[in-house]
């Protein structure tokens, strides 16, 4: 199975482009890119061609497509993918705009294509075995969640608002809400934001804080921020202190690792040895487009997850609590 | 030599005993387990200060009768004590001019003394986002138990006042759960915006098997961390045949307790002795708990709750 891949603005683009070609049913076979330099250098990197021109990269037998293009072009990118019957995986956030995830999975239905968000967190081998406990109630019905997705700065399109859509929220907090979503089959009710920038000198927000209240009555802490300092030994953090009935669960995703004491380097490094959640992610998508089934991640988890961050950057102007309105999708 | 009295049952009193056996200056010449006893013990002997034992009930009464006695007090579940009984214990104790002291005070644990001293050496340069974890086994079914935000929140509350300014706004939501033995969970995720902008978040966990705290502190030049869980010099594990009743680093947790209260009733002493100012006021309890009961009132609204300066309106 050929599969293309629009863009290597997003940094996660290498690691599914590494996890294609390792994989041994698909390829990788072509590349777009609107940055020419990078596409190429990419393309020469990968052994594969490079297009400039996206209709062109369309019109190849490639199908499906890898969208990694920066967070506001994802609508541009899916729809045009889409109209060219290529099913697609594209890198969340899913768009910058519910109105665009709305006429993103639209556009997908209409023409028949699996549209999947990349939410590889899910796929971790450590959230599988978190879900499995939660299913076999081991610690009795959750009651709360205090989680964090931290990281560091990233810098460069990520902290322009025209080509992310925002800062550590947009960034940080669909991770978490899609890994509560899932494992709790819950939709959020309200939704009290605290945002800010206060680490560094950038336009976009570097930290925060968002409250939770799901249908259900479980209350959550999703914490986003860019806090990580530069001299943290990995890039951030995903855990997760799950309160139940019967008992807790402290969950860090990628605790997995050997600390590394760098002295060539000067720095300490966490070498991680879990199973990467990326190379199932690819496996996933491969099997889904393979065997025409419906994806593991929707377009429509994508967007519900967007409606919280948006509903987050409502809340923290208005310095009130937002209840959410959920979009009906058809 | 100051002289004290330690007031509470016979039992609670000999651990405050070990306490005061390593502070210098002081000497415990008896002990009270009613307020009969201590009414006896302040007019018979000499005695500078009464410390009132977190498990006393109806404390209120206790320091009421030291002070007309005019002796200072330290009172271990001062922050326990209702904002309106702490405010009429402080004037009580103003009017007569002795001290009233509050025990449970991060003030006096190392941890967080030394977090608080680097914040303000600008270690971390400006603060941006701080987390705190407070966790501890729910109370026993059926016992007394007073609010989450107040019985496990008002020493976290204080030490971030104390070391990040005052908070404006706070944002809380609890849960509850009562299992079918009655056992009751409770837990809490609080949300504060500091004066300075900080933005800080409290876990107070009532769900838990065993204590435990945790601090991480984030500004533009670094971070600091700290986990109880992470920090215990020894480890002490039976033989897998063997039942172990103590975990290994409760004996630890153990002795860092006594020395926080050693720490705390030293401090007094040396302040009462130079006349200084102590570390802790009641009107810092007073402020935290006016905090704490903002989240209460959050967490009951859903909505987040601004704090306004000064005044006793909340």
């Amino acid at each position: 199975m050929k599969v293309g891949i629009i863009s290597f603005a997003h940094m996660h683009a290498h690691s599914y482009a590494t996890y294609l070609q390792k994989h041994p049913d698909a390829c990788l076979a072509a590349i777009w890119d609107g940055d020419a330099e990078r596409g190429q250098k990419t393309a020469a990197a990968y052994q594969v061609d490079y297009y400039e021109d996206l209709q062109a990269f369309l019109e190849t037998d490639i199908e499906a497509v890898i969208v990694c293009s920066e967070n506001a072009k994802h609508k541009e990118h899916v729809i045009a993918s889409a109209r060219a019957k290529k099913h697609i995986l594209c890198e969340k956030p899913i768009a910058t705009e519910v109105a665009d995830a709305e006429e993103m999975i639209r556009t997908c239905k209409e023409e028949g294509v699996i549209l999947q968000v990349a939410y590889p967190v899910r796929f971790a081998p450590v959230m599988e075995q978190v879900k499995q406990m939660l299913d076999d109630k081991a610690i009795g019905e959750v009651i709360a969640i205090n989680g964090t997705n931290h990281g560091q700065m990233p810098g460069g399109w990520f902290i322009d608002k025209e080509l992310s859509g925002g800062g550590a929220a947009t960034d940080h907090i669909v991770h978490l809400m899609d890994l509560v979503r899932w494992m709790l089959r819950d939709e959020v009710k309200s939704v009290y934001a605290e945002l800010d920038t206060r680490f560094y000198d950038i336009d976009v927000e570097d930290c925060g804080m968002v409250s939770l209240e799901l249908e259900s009555g479980v209350i959550v802490t999703i914490d986003p921020s860019w806090s990580r300092p530069k001299t943290f030994p990995t890039w951030g953090d995903v855990t997760m202190h799950i309160i139940g009935t019967k008992g807790t669960l402290s969950v860090d995703v990628f605790k997995q690792h050997a600390l590394y004491y760098n002295d060539r380097g000067n720095k300490w490094q966490h070498l991680p040895w879990a199973v990467d959640m990326d190379e199932r992610l690819i496996a996933d998508f491969v099997q889904c487009v393979q065997d025409g089934r419906a994806p593991s991640i929707t377009g429509e988890d994508g967007l519900r997850t967007l409606e919280v961050v948006k509903a987050a950057y409502e809340s923290n102007q208005a310095k009130q609590a937002v209840t959410i309105m959920r979009l009906p999708l058809s | 030599m100051v002289k004290v009295v330690v007031a509470g049952s016979q039992e609670t009193g000999k651990k405050y005993y070990e306490a005061w056996s390593g502070v210098k200056a002081a000497e415990v010449v008896g002990y009270a387990d009613s307020l009969a006893v201590l009414r006896e013990l302040l007019q018979e002997k000499e005695v500078d200060v009464v410390d009132i034992l977190s498990s006393v009930e109806a404390s209120a009464e206790w320091i009421a009768l030291a002070a007309e006695e005019k002796k200072h007090v330290i009172c271990g579940a001062g922050g326990q004590l209702g904002h309106a009984a702490l405010r009429k214990a402080k004037e009580l104790c103003e009017v007569r001019e002795i001290q009233l002291v509050i025990g449970s005070s991060l003030r006096f644990s190392p941890e967080y003394v030394q977090a608080r001293e680097q914040v303000r050496q600008g270690a971390i340069g400006k603060p941006g986002v701080i987390r705190v974890r407070r966790s501890a086994p729910a109370p026993e079914a059926g016992s007394a138990k007073g609010c989450i935000f107040h019985e496990l929140g008002v020493a976290e509350f204080d030490w971030l006042r104390w070391t990040f300014g005052e908070v404006v706004r706070v944002m809380a939501r609890r849960v509850k759960h009562t299992d079918d033995s009655g056992q009751e969970l409770e837990y809490a995720l609080v949300m504060l915006r500091m004066e300075d902008g900080t933005i800080a978040h409290v876990e107070l966990s009532w769900a838990e098997a065993s204590e435990r705290a945790a601090f991480e502190i984030t500004g533009d030049a670094g971070m600091i961390q700290h986990d109880s869980h992470d920090s215990q010099p020894i480890l002490w594990q039976t033989n897998k045949r063997l039942e172990q009743k103590v975990l290994g680093w409760e004996r630890f947790a153990h002795l860092a307790q006594l020395e926080r209260e050693r720490s705390l009733r030293e401090h007094v002493v040396s302040c009462l002795s130079k006349r200084e100012a102590l570390a802790i006021s009641p009107e810092d309890i007073l402020q935290a708990q006016k905090i704490a009961q903002a989240t209460r009132q959050s967490a009951e609204s859903g909505q987040p709750v601004q704090l306004m300066d000064g005044g006793d309106s909340i």
